[in-house]
């Protein structure tokens, strides 16, 4: 009996010792995240599901640390990059900043050096969105691939918009990274292969005609895709960023023709007087919150399920939001700028004032955009979790566009009309404008950009193309910036290739020529 | 309170224990009430088995503790400058009552140049933030002896926790008062496993001893969390979803999980407890590697006690004298942030983009990743003279290869880090131990105890760049330090500080520059070229070397980094402890010391700061600082940020991280027996128990042991001074 025991025993516990678990128990998935292993299989069952990668290249644009500075609350996708423009032209500043949220990039401590990691979060931002529009791209077969008859439909139309976004993102970044449109100036560096590793930086006509082959390809491509939720880059969504690439360098006939085409589809409306301001006497109109306002071309709907709170453009923006203006630190329009807005015009009552606080602690926010963008139950700190849309593209920069692209083709007369045109939704009396010509035509222009774009970041654009000084206003905390000029090209005004990059791309001299 | 007893071959244990901490801020502290049941059997010679069942449940609040600035109350106090009041003033300067909590209303401050529309202080007081968990523990065990010399060891060992965190927010000031009140609930589990089998032989043959056992082990470790918000509330004490009356944010949740299986032997064989000689190997599998899960790692190692061989059989004082070494190589692959649990794979982040996903790439995973390895040599000896000193010295020299860290990648390539093996690091030090037996009487004692480590830590081969085929020659990515070959992993990389300029008042600071043209100044054209990376471009430019100029520079852009020669790692830290006694009374002190090594000290950069007017706290140094010109001052002029470079991170706030604490104070005292008899008491102990009483540093309240590289920041809980009394009785 003894014996049967002890063989039983060892039976066991070398049975225990040797077998040990079973194969797949050192096999984990992850639920915190989806591996790239799991969404191909899962795909390949449910079709719908492909359609997330093309997705990913838009949810980048709202999400928080897409720009790879987790904890900064400056990080949070396309709206920061737009914000971060009208700061450095001076039209976004702040009296007060006791927290201290993008004071580095109003004071100008961000752009001249390379070192600030403010540097950093575009240039993440922006190759975050290369990446996932390079596999995208490259799982399509590439740029030319033929795509041809019914059966490919979607995939065409998946490629269009991946091509226009990586175009996108190149505009951008040559935006932010160059201090002007020079040919030959190096620029940034070019990737349009998933397998490319630390490209070098190359000159700028090498990436813009990167730009205009996917563009034109693209609209190509997206010739009857249909996006009624306009979440997506359509036809006219990528002619109008063809549209900006070509006036970029200037080339205006091309602009021209562009614009016309889009306003000519008349699927759009210029956002009217009462949709671009809140009327304190009616309580109605304005918001900039509604992805379904006729004037918007493309823009992001966004609800709960986001799950933005602070860390968003609301949140930096809107008093209405438990957000940093409700807490007393506004982002507020310069002085410089809301002095050039004209008496008659609706847009100077985008900007107003809110009492905060009461009794000996009540404290005045000034030149707020309290009627620009805004909640709508506009109740202070009402709301936490953004439900508010973001606006990326509109008809009236279509609009301005043409106008300017009139303007410098010495259309002058037909640049007048348009303009006018543009104005009777916002200005009383227009007749000012027959006045202008030449310089003071294109400068009124500009203006134009920086009242109609305020917040939106296309002022920006407008000043690379225009060329001219900066003059900051005076409403602002940093003493020693108020008032003051920038002259053009300034290497305050543009961005530096960041340090990280210069660290660990071996291709990137420590300091590249175009510091 | 313990029960044990049993009878015979069965023996039970049984306790419960309550602990409440009241912590010194308001809503802080820490109750547990825990139960420990226990049974152990033996029925037959050969078998024996028990099981331990143990449970707590804990409660925690810890209000004020978060890692932002406007609701964390250790930072808010530290940073807020003190002409700030807590609470709201009226016209004439009187508080006003608050009529939801009672008390006075606190002054959230907007407009506030510090932190607006925030008060710490009443977030802490009127918010909640509080958990509750239970954790419960199995312990089982059942081993048999068979065949004389073998033994089967089975243990299975089990934990679950489970916790529900509350964090709401008041409806009437505050945050939240928008959505009038608002509530997360976190609910967390866990649960752990480990099973373990092992066949063991003992053998006694003469003088021969040997020992050896092969096993298996299977561990398991799963977390899951799942959180909702809701606002609108009813009831301002309420707790649960039914009282919120809206849905706030969509409820979210996930789950990670890892398992680790090991096969191992080891022989120990030992002749006549004079030569001792032991041999491991084992064989690791890792869930959260994918191609590589398996790693084999070994271990040998020789002891000789000197005092037992008959040449120092007569050497009386020599009570014992062992002389050790061994080698051998051991693996690592601690994954200290959970997605690294799945570092093989591409992980994207689900993200609803209204209602259909999206797929965003979040971390780029890296499928050959495998084990990190050490390679270890020690050698040491632990001896007893007289009964009076015995200690223990060990020297170490550990080699690692293959480390798991994080390569920065070019951000250009779409993303930023991902993990690999590689790099060559050695670490190598003493450790020692002296305990002396100063005293010893048949009513006294003086016992004096002293250890204390040294490590050196220097990278032998740096990491490879995939890009270059080199290895990488400096690598910045961590602020304020650089690695290089040579150097260890803490050496600090900074601009130096070159004092304040006495005619304006700005901080300057080291500035190198290639001077092409010879003519000492910089003019940023003419082939002169600013350095910022000294190191970097000496590697870059050797032959610059010699048209360097080493000059100063108020610009903090301009400012060059280097190695200066200092690094964070302390030359030797340890501990000493002196305890007596005297007729039953006893007193210990317990001190613990570091020596060498600098740290950044970042709070008191903050404190230092060049802010506006309100924004930040100033330490009592800025009262010495420059004011007009001819001062001589070592503190940079204050002008309400109109400077720039005032604080850049410079060796200016690197502090000496030398220290020695006074962590322990225990006096106690024993009642003699023939007071305590009379009463029917075995013994009695009185004790009076003070920790964390005293610590002395570089600066007052600066506190370098609170991180490896002693860098020091404004969020964590100071650690608490208490004073405990005590009474033990014994029946």
């Amino acid at each position: 009996m003894r014996k049967y025991i002890t063989t039983l025993f060892v039976t066991l516990g070398l049975s225990g010792i040797l077998s040990g678990c079973g194969a797949d128990f050192l096999e984990k998935e992850p639920t915190q995240y989806i591996s790239g292993k799991k969404i191909a299989e899962l795909s390949q069952k449910d079709p719908k599901l492909a359609e997330g990668n093309l997705s990913s290249m838009y949810a980048i644009l709202t999400k928080e640390e897409s720009g790879g500075l987790p904890g900064n609350q400056e990080d949070y996708g396309q709206k920061s990059m737009d914000l971060i423009f009208d700061m450095l032209i001076g039209d976004i500043c702040k009296p007060v900043a006791p927290y201290g949220w993008y004071t580095p990039q109003l004071q100008y401590n961000v752009s001249p050096d390379y070192s600030n990691l403010g540097n950093y979060m575009p240039w993440r931002y922006y190759y975050r969105i290369i990446l996932a529009a390079n596999e995208l791209i490259e799982s399509l077969g590439g740029r030319d691939a033929a795509l041809e008859g019914e059966e490919s439909t979607s995939a065409r139309h998946f490629l269009g918009q991946a091509l226009a976004m990586r175009a996108n993102s190149y505009f951008y970044l040559l935006q932010y990274y160059t201090p002007k449109y020079e040919k030959d100036g190096l620029s940034v560096s070019l990737y349009l292969s998933k397998s490319d590793v630390n490209m070098p930086l190359v000159a700028q006509d090498k990436v813009y005609a990167e730009i205009f082959a996917d563009l034109d390809r693209a609209i190509k491509l997206l010739d009857g895709f249909e996006n009624k939720e306009k979440t997506q880059i359509d036809q006219n969504v990528a002619k109008g960023i063809l549209a900006y690439a070509n006036a970029a360098v200037g080339n205006y006939n091309e602009v021209k023709r562009l614009t016309d085409e889009i306003i000519a589809t008349n699927k759009y409306r210029q956002m009217s007087k009462t949709e671009v301001c809140f009327d304190e006497k009616t309580k109605k109109g304005g918001g900039f919150n509604d992805i379904r306002t006729p004037g918007w071309m493309w823009g992001a709907d966004i609800d709960e399920s986001a799950g933005l709170d602070l860390v968003s453009f609301w949140g930096h923006m809107d008093v209405f939001y438990v957000s940093y203006p409700s807490v007393g630190e506004a982002l507020c329009i310069s002085d410089a700028l809301y002095g050039k807005i004209r008496e008659d015009d609706v847009r100077k009552a985008q900007f107003g004032s809110v009492v905060m606080g009461s009794g000996a602690n009540a404290t005045r926010l000034s030149l707020i955009p309290n009627n620009k963008f805004f909640n709508a139950a506009r109740k202070i700190q009402g709301q936490r979790k953004v439900i508010d849309d973001y606006v990326f593209m509109r008809i009236s920069e279509m609009i301005l566009l043409n106008v300017e692209a009139k303007a410098f083709l010495n259309d002058e007369s037909g640049a007048k009309a348009t303009l006018k045109n543009f104005l009777k939704e916002r200005i009383t009396d227009t007749a000012y404008v027959d006045g202008l010509s030449g310089d003071a035509l294109k400068e009124e222009i500009q203006t134009q950009w920086r009242i109609e774009f305020w917040g939106e970041g296309k002022a920006f654009l407008a000043h690379k193309r225009f060329g001219k000084d900066v003059v900051l206003g005076k409403n602002r905390f940093d003493v020693a910036n108020q008032g003051i000029t920038i002259p053009f090209a300034d290497k305050r005004l543009y961005y530096k290739v960041p340090k990280n990059e210069r660290d660990n791309n071996p291709n990137i001299p420590v300091v590249p020529s175009n510091d | 309170m313990s029960i044990s007893g049993g009878s015979g071959k069965t023996r039970f244990f049984a306790s419960l224990g309550y602990t409440n901490d009241i912590g010194y801020t308001v809503n802080s502290s820490y109750e547990r009430f825990s139960a420990r049941t226990s049974i152990n059997t033996n029925p037959y010679e050969w078998m024996t088995a028990g099981l331990t069942m143990n449970y707590a449940l804990t409660n925690t609040k810890d209000g004020g503790q978060s890692s932002y600035s406007s609701t964390n109350l250790f930072t808010f106090i530290d940073d807020i400058p003190p002409l700030f009041g807590v609470f709201m003033r009226d016209a004439q300067g009187k508080k006003i009552p608050d009529p939801h909590f009672g008390g006075y209303q606190y002054d959230f401050g907007i407009g506030r140049p510090y932190s607006t529309g925030s008060n710490a202080i009443a977030a802490a007081d009127l918010d909640k933030s509080k958990s509750t968990a239970d954790n419960m523990g199995l312990n089982a065990h059942i081993n048999f002896k068979f065949l004389k010399y073998f033994t089967l060891e089975n243990k299975f060992q089990a934990t679950k926790f489970r916790e529900v965190e509350i964090a709401a927010t008041n409806p009437f000031y505050g945050s939240e008062v928008g959505s009038n009140g608002s509530i997360t609930r976190y609910n967390t589990t866990s649960l752990s496993w480990t099973g373990l089998n092992m066949l063991r032989f003992n053998h006694t043959m003469n003088a021969h001893n040997i020992e050896a056992f092969v096993a298996h082990e299977a561990t398991s470790y799963k977390y899951d969390i799942e959180w909702a918000s809701k606002k609108n509330m009813v009831d301002p004490n309420g707790e649960h979803f039914r009282n919120f009356l809206e849905i706030q944010g969509l409820p979210d949740g996930y789950g990670y999980e890892y398992a680790l299986e090991s096969y191992f032997g080891q022989l120990n064989y030992d002749w006549s407890g004079k030569y001792f000689f032991s041999g491991t190997v084992r064989r690791d599998g890792a869930s959260r590697f994918k191609n590589n899960k398996w790693g084999t790692f070994y271990s040998i190692g020789v002891a000789w006690m000197l005092n037992r061989e008959s040449f120092l059989k007569n050497v009386d004082w020599l009570k014992m004298l062992k002389i050790k070494a061994s080698y051998g190589t051991l693996g690592q692959q601690a994954a200290p942030e959970t997605y690294l649990y799945y570092s093989g794979e591409d992980l994207y982040k689900i993200v609803p983009l209204g209602k259909k996903p999206s797929f965003v790439l979040d971390k780029k995973g890296n499928p050959d990743l495998t084990w990190e390895k050490s390679n270890m040599f020690q050698a040491g000896l632990e001896f007893n003279i007289g009964n009076y000193l015995e200690g223990g010295i060990d020297f170490y020299v550990k080699n690692t290869s293959d480390m798991l860290f994080d390569r920065r990648v070019a951000p250009s390539n779409g993303y930023a880090i991902y993990q690999v093996n590689d790099g060559l690091l050695r670490n190598s030090g003493i450790d020692f131990e002296l305990i002396g037996h100063v005293l010893k009487g048949k009513d006294y004692f003086l016992d004096i105890k002293v250890n204390g480590g040294h490590f050196r830590n220097r990278i032998i081969t740096m990491p490879l760049d995939p890009s270059t085929g080199k290895t990488v020659y400096l690598d910045e990515s961590l602020s304020g330090y650089a690695r290089a070959e040579g150097h260890s992993l803490y050496d600090h990389y900074m601009p130096t500080y070159l004092g304040v300029d006495s005619k304006t008042g700005l901080a300057q600071y080291s500035f190198v520059f290639f001077d092409e043209n010879g003519d000492g100044k910089y003019s940023g054209k003419d082939g002169d070229k600013r350095v910022s990376s000294l190191e970097r471009y000496l590697y870059e430019n050797p032959d610059h070397k010699e048209k360097l100029v080493y000059d100063k520079t108020t610009s903090g852009e301009l400012a060059t980094s280097s190695f200066i020669g200092k690094t964070a790692l302390p030359t030797l830290r340890g501990s000493f402890n002196i305890s007596g006694g005297f007729k039953g009374i006893e007193l210990s002190l317990q001190f613990t010391y570091g020596i060498g090594g600098y740290a950044y000290d970042r709070q008191y950069a903050g404190f230092m700061s060049n802010d506006l007017p309100g924004k930040n706290n100033f330490h009592v140094d800025m009262r010495k600082r420059w004011k007009e010109e001819g001062d001589i001052s070592d503190i940079p002029r204050l002008n309400a940020g109109y400077d720039k470079y005032t604080t850049i991170r410079s060796d200016r706030f690197l502090v000496k991280s030398d220290y020695i604490g006074l962590n322990n104070v225990r006096l106690g005292y024993n009642l003699p027996k023939e007071w305590i008899s009379k009463i029917k008491l075995d013994n009695m102990y009185l004790w009076l128990s003070g920790d964390n009483v005293m610590l002395l540093t570089a600066r007052k309240g600066f506190n370098p042991t609170t991180s490896l590289s002693g860098a020091s920041s404004g969020y964590t809980y100071p650690p608490l001074t208490t004073f405990t009394a005590g009474i033990r009785l014994g029946f």
